[in-house]
């Protein structure tokens, strides 16, 4: 269901675990070492994100705009989803590509570096060095 | 956990308002039914990989904000920067005049050994062109740089620009590097490609 929490961020940053119960479209993308088996990519131009054996799944409750909002939508009030599953990686050097967005509150979130789509991810400004890559808004394919 | 790429190097946009430099960097986005999330927070910078030499480079390149003139950027804005576009806009007489004051800034700013490159950008323009690819031909010459003239519009030698310099700052960091290994050189005590990842520190 559409909702917005971008606007009511509490002062804790969200924290993060191995995710343990993966789903089922995810089982034949992870390696033994937890590890992603495939290339994430942008899902609409293909972009090369990260490469395979970069990033580790894990579980992090997340509020991502969509894409797509109404015109002359604030970008505190845009809509979006929670979501869960995120492949984690702790230098943002490890990317090969992805833009950063301006900060809002105190998150930064993540975007395709070639069409701009996004997010595709988030960091948190005041936590340690992590950024998340959001497994439903990407591809994995090499 | 061993690092998987051989340079990093930040990049930034330095020129007047209007003369393209966040369409240089950024995709045109001239929908105008739909509004993405992204084009309304508006980005801060990008990270690029690129392969010279067979060597891996990763690039962060960073916009600057619109409003900023040569006046009010200071030392804090160009910390860390190792390669600096200076953009001016074709049509735009004054914004090819102030390329020296801007100049001029990251001399007294910049750190000195910072890599410049000078952009002459909407070169799509031609019936609106006011500054001759001649003309900035030779300012690029008297100030020793290379320069480009570009179209954001038309993704003309903007990939190539980005090349060119990368290429010329790992040349000189590669003459560094050599200059270090000589024996009886003291070696410094910060290694540049080892430095941690700190811009949320100095963000603008
Ligand atoms: N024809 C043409 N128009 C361009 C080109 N690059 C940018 N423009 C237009 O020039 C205007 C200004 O571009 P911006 O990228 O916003 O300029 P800027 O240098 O970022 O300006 P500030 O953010 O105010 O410093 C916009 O209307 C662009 O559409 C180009 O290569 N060709
Ligand atoms: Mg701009």
């Amino acid at each position: 269901m559409a909702q917005n929490s971008l606007s009511n961020t509490s002062d804790k940053l969200p924290s993060h675990e191995v995710l343990k119960d993966v789903p089922d479209n995810l089982k034949e993308l992870i390696a033994d070492n937890g590890k992603n088996l495939k290339s994430i990519r942008c899902s609409t131009c293909k972009s090369l994100i990260l490469n395979k054996d970069t990033a580790s799944l894990v579980k992090r409750e997340t509020f991502l705009p969509y894409p797509q909002q109404k015109k002359n939508q604030k970008a505190e009030e845009a809509e979006g989803e929670t979501v869960n599953s995120f492949w984690h990686v702790q230098d943002m050097y490890t990317f090969e590509n992805v833009g950063f967005c301006k900060t809002i509150g105190t998150v930064k979130f993540l975007m395709c570096a070639d069409c701009e789509i996004g997010p595709v991810g988030v960091c948190d400004t005041r936590g340690p060095r992590d950024f998340f890559v959001s497994t439903d808004r990407i591809a994995h394919e090499n | 956990m061993s690092r998987s790429y051989d340079y990093l190097f930040k990049l930034l946009l330095i020129g007047d308002s209007g003369v393209g430099k966040t369409c240089v960097l950024f995709r045109f986005s001239e929908d105008a039914f739909n509004a993405t999330f992204i084009s309304t927070i508006g980005i801060d910078f990008k990270i690029r990989t690129i392969e010279i030499d067979a060597k891996k480079i990763k690039l962060q390149i960073w916009d600057t904000a619109g409003q900023e003139r040569f006046r009010t950027i200071t030392t804090a804005y160009y910390r860390g920067a190792m390669g600096i576009m200076l953009v001016y806009d074709i049509t735009n007489e004054r914004s090819f005049q102030n390329i020296n004051n801007w100049i001029k800034n990251i001399a007294e700013h910049a750190s000195a050994d910072v890599e410049k490159m000078i952009l002459g950008n909407k070169c799509d323009m031609e019936d609106k062109r006011k500054v001759s690819k001649e003309r900035g031909e030779n300012l690029a010459v008297e100030n020793g740089i290379k320069f480009m003239e570009t179209s954001a519009k038309q993704s003309h030698n903007v990939e190539e620009a980005f090349f060119t310099l990368a290429r010329d700052i790992k040349a000189k960091m590669d003459k560094k590097l050599q200059q270090e290994k000589t024996p009886d050189v003291v070696q410094p005590g910060k290694d540049h490609k080892h430095k941690k990842s700190k811009w949320f520190c100095n963000i603008l």
